[in-house]
């Protein structure tokens, strides 16, 4: 307490005032040293658990994204690794702009009356000014509270012995480690150019000023401190090119304008024509080239887990302080590629932030997708047009097996049509024949009568021409069918298969009645395949009429339409079923005790490669019609 | 064969096929045979038939009626006329059963000349022999119903195998009475010998009462 009211006169100077740096560290030293020693004073009353609350004593203001950042790692590592609750409490300070003694004054009276009845178990300061404000309140307020330290100029420890109450971690900013890094990266590097507050209001580095003389020595530099900001844009927009922007952070211009020192260099990047090298972390994406900064990270872990350390009870004399691990090079990848710098020259260890993701890292699940459905759909494909081909290969094969099937049906039919082929065509052979031998007599020896005997073998001549039409005729019905269409006279096929089917129709008795419409237009067909429809159907007609009384066949042609042709073959048979009038087309369905069942199924298969249809009905007296519809040459060419 | 132009023989021609119709007719006409051809069955009956030696020539299958049904149809309308029968295509059943119904021959298309020949010939000899049979008895029949009811009496007697002397007692009369009535009988019918009047009887159908 006495050695705190010793301090105080020093503090009446505003301690933060311009004024040779100097001075200003000689003294914070003085003070630091003696506040310590009060502290390790007064540890040993500290027997009892320590209460579980925490202050933090932040100098920088609320919105600075580096002690934010410290904060947060700070809190977090903290509460998850406590296993009772611990009190957090922040003051945000900013001492880069409220500044003194009588602010300090101020602050002790309002902390008193915040803190009276809230017990401190550890104060932490964040800040080189942070710390030396808690030596200036500690003593009056939390005298034996133990203390660690965050984000201390690592320099500043060089003037101090801590006591046994106090420890905390350390920042290394050091200007020559930021030129000696940059020099690799910008070719012809010979001026520097450094932005940011004064020396004299640099309150985390010590020494700026030494620091910058030292590098005078070896590089011409170009004093950009103490300007407004307009002015400072406007020189950081036209710097030579063998020149870097050494930014050592900016709170307040020459117009008193204050800033964080995130903003600021924000906008000098904004406009700055060479590279900036910082020295914080967060200043990483605001357009600046990067170097060795400091991590908030790490400093708030690492400070956190001392402090875990101190809540369980660990004496703060056996921690030492923690210097080192929090910097480390970062660098901003669009910058890089900016400034054309290789990664090859970066130092050993360099982190690479916003590196713009390749396309593969940036949509790998998209292109993953595409891909998929890309060969998925290949696959489909090939495999669609696989079964095309087997598809097409089958209905070949069909087409074939059908076309063979079609063919026996025809034999079929011609064998129980035998008796009727031979008879029609013995019919002319007779004839001829027997004229033959009527000429031959009339030519006899005695008196030739050769007007008579000519008479004959014309008439000879006309009967063979007609027999071969009758072979003709038998030999379409039965041949193999070439399968080709031509525009066919429906009529004329069904002429053709009634002649044949005549002497069964006489055999059986069975009244053959025809209407066929002698202007119809032609179809295009295959007329064989037509033909056996026909003769299928007129055969299927006289089986059935095989038990009843009245057999009489009805065969009809006519227009149905604009564009088709109608045939109708109507008996008075037994009739169809009517729940079998649709199943009847179907292949091996057969009502006969003989027969495959197949030969409407070829029908059907017939007419409807012709694109027709075919259809069977109860007919009007009895028995059943079969009709089929065929379209007519117009409609399907 | 050759008979006299007046009651030439002719041949119908039953074939619903112009070519085999005027093929056969032309046929017939060049051996001097008179022909007649019809389309149907049908056409046939309704046509006035000359009384002169004739055939048939008929195909099997006939639209409207078959040959097999016409040849029923003309044996129940008592035209007693022989048949031969031709097809395109026969089969042994339908031809047995046209022969064993009257019919002369089963002839297949085209026809053998010679054959059809032939069975011309068989068939027109068989209506001529039909026809002067018919005619013998014909005039066996008038002169018969010219004897007196005796006489008819005593022919059916003696034709029986009754002696005369036995036919007198059966119709009581003398034996010489029987006598004078038989030889009238023979006399009246032409018979030259009592085998000769049996034989006619037969003909005439004359019951044999014992």
């Amino acid at each position: 307490m006495a050695a705190m009211l010793h301090l105080r006169p020093d503090h009446h100077e505003p301690p933060f005032a311009a004024g040779p740096i100097r001075r200003w560290s000689t003294r914070s030293g003085v003070a630091i040293i003696c506040f310590l020693a009060l502290l390790a004073g007064s540890s040993a009353s500290a027997v009892q658990p320590l209460p579980r609350a925490v202050l933090i004593l932040d100098q920088f203001e609320v919105a600075s994204p580096f002690s934010a950042a410290i904060l947060s790692k700070f809190r977090s590592t903290l509460q998850s690794n406590s296993v009772r609750p611990v009190s957090i409490y922040i003051e945000n300070l900013d001492l880069g702009r409220f500044r003194g003694a009588e602010f300090e004054r101020v602050l002790q009276g309002y902390f008193r009356e915040k803190y009276r009845d809230k017990p401190i178990g550890i104060v932490v300061t964040i800040g080189s000014a942070s710390l030396e404000l808690a030596s200036h309140l500690h003593a009056q307020l939390w005298s034996d509270v133990p203390v660690i330290f965050a984000s201390v100029d690592e320099s500043m420890l060089d003037e101090l012995e801590l006591p046994a109450n106090v420890t905390g971690t350390t920042v290394r900013l050091s200007l020559h480690d930021a030129v000696s890094m940059a020099r690799p990266l910008v070719p012809n590097l010979k001026r520097i150019a450094i932005v940011g507050d004064p020396p004299e209001r640099q309150f985390i580095r010590r020494r700026v000023e030494a620091q910058v003389k030292s590098l005078a020595n070896e590089f011409e530099l170009i004093n950009l401190t103490g300007l407004t900001m307009r002015d400072l844009r406007q020189r950081v927009s036209s710097l030579p090119d063998d020149s870097a922007i050494i930014y050592i952070g900016l709170t307040k211009d020459a117009d008193q304008v204050a800033y964080t020192s995130h903003d600021a260099v924000a906008a000098v990047a904004a406009v700055a024509n060479r590279p900036i090298i910082v020295q914080a972390g967060t200043h990483l994406g605001t357009g600046v080239l990067g170097g060795i900064v400091a991590n908030p990270d790490s400093i708030g872990y690492e400070t956190a887990k001392l402090a875990l350390r101190v809540l369980a009870g660990e004496s703060v004399s056996d921690i030492p302080v923690m210097t080192g691990s929090f910097m480390r090079p970062v660098f901003d990848w669009r910058e890089l590629q900016r400034w054309n710098i290789g990664e090859a020259k970066l130092p050993p260890g360099s982190e690479i932030w916003f590196r713009r993701p390749a396309m593969w890292d940036q949509y790998r699940a998209q292109i993953l997708a595409a891909c998929t459905m890309f060969l998925f759909q290949a696959a489909l494909i090939g495999w669609l047009l696989f079964e095309h081909r087997r598809r097409h290969s089958a209905e070949i094969a069909v087409r074939h097996s059908m076309s063979e099937l079609s063919h026996m049906n025809r034999l079929a039919t011609a064998g129980e049509l035998s008796a009727s082929i031979a008879h029609e065509v013995n019919q002319p052979l007779t004839g001829i024949v027997t004229r033959a031998n009527a000429a031959l007599r009339w030519l006899g020896p005695e008196v030739p009568d050769l007007d008579r005997a000519r008479a004959a073998l014309r008439q000879i001549v006309s009967a063979g021409h007609r027999a071969s039409e009758i072979v003709a005729g038998v030999r379409s019905l039965f041949r193999r069918d070439a399968n080709e269409k031509v525009p066919v006279d429906i009529n004329k096929l069904i002429l053709t298969v009634l002649r044949i089917a005549r002497i069964d129709l006489r055999k059986h008795a069975i009244e053959l009645q025809t209407q066929l419409d002698e202007h119809l237009p032609a179809v295009s067909g295959n007329p064989v395949q037509l033909q056996q429809v026909i003769l299928n159907l007129v055969v299927n007609a006289i089986e059935s009429m095989h038990a009843t009384r009245t057999r009489v066949l009805r065969v009809k042609s006519e227009l149905a339409g604009p564009d088709a042709v109608r045939v109708s073959i109507e008996d008075t048979g037994t009739g169809v079923d009517p729940s079998n009038l649709r199943s009847i087309f179907k292949p091996m369905f057969t009502t006969k005790t003989r027969g495959m069942g197949m030969g409407l199924a070829i029908c059907c298969s017939i007419i409807e490669g012709h694109n027709g249809q075919i259809w069977a009905s109860p007919g009007s007296k009895g028995g059943s019609i079969f009709q089929f519809e065929l379209p007519t040459l117009g409609e399907q060419d | 064969m050759q008979a006299r132009p007046t009651s030439a023989p002719t041949v119908f021609v039953i074939d619903d096929d112009p070519d085999v119709r005027e093929g056969l007719d032309a046929l017939f006409q060049s051996m001097g045979l008179k022909s007649q051809a019809f389309r149907s069955a049908t056409d046939f009956f309704q046509s006035k038939l000359p009384d002169q030696v004739s055939c048939l020539i008929v195909d099997v299958r006939l639209p409207g009626l078959s040959g097999l049904d016409f040849q029923d149809e003309l044996a129940k309308t008592r035209i007693d006329i022989p048949i031969i029968f031709i097809t395109g295509h026969g089969d042994i059943p339908m031809s047995v059963k046209a022969i064993k119904a009257g019919a002369v021959e089963f002839l297949t298309k085209p026809l053998r000349e010679q054959d059809l020949l032939d069975a011309v010939r068989v068939a027109l000899d068989r209506d001529r022999t039909r026809r002067q049979q018919e005619a013998k008895t014909h005039d066996l029949r008038v002169r018969f119903e010219g004897l007196s009811a005796r006489e008819q009496k005593i022919m059916s007697l003696v034709c029986a195998g009754l002696m005369n002397k036995q036919t007198a007692a059966e119709i009581g009369v003398s034996e010489v009475t029987v006598k004078v009535h038989r030889h009238n009988v023979m006399k009246k019918l032409g018979a030259k010998s009592l085998a000769e009047l049996v034989r006619m009887a037969d003909s005439l159908g004359i019951p044999h009462r014992h």
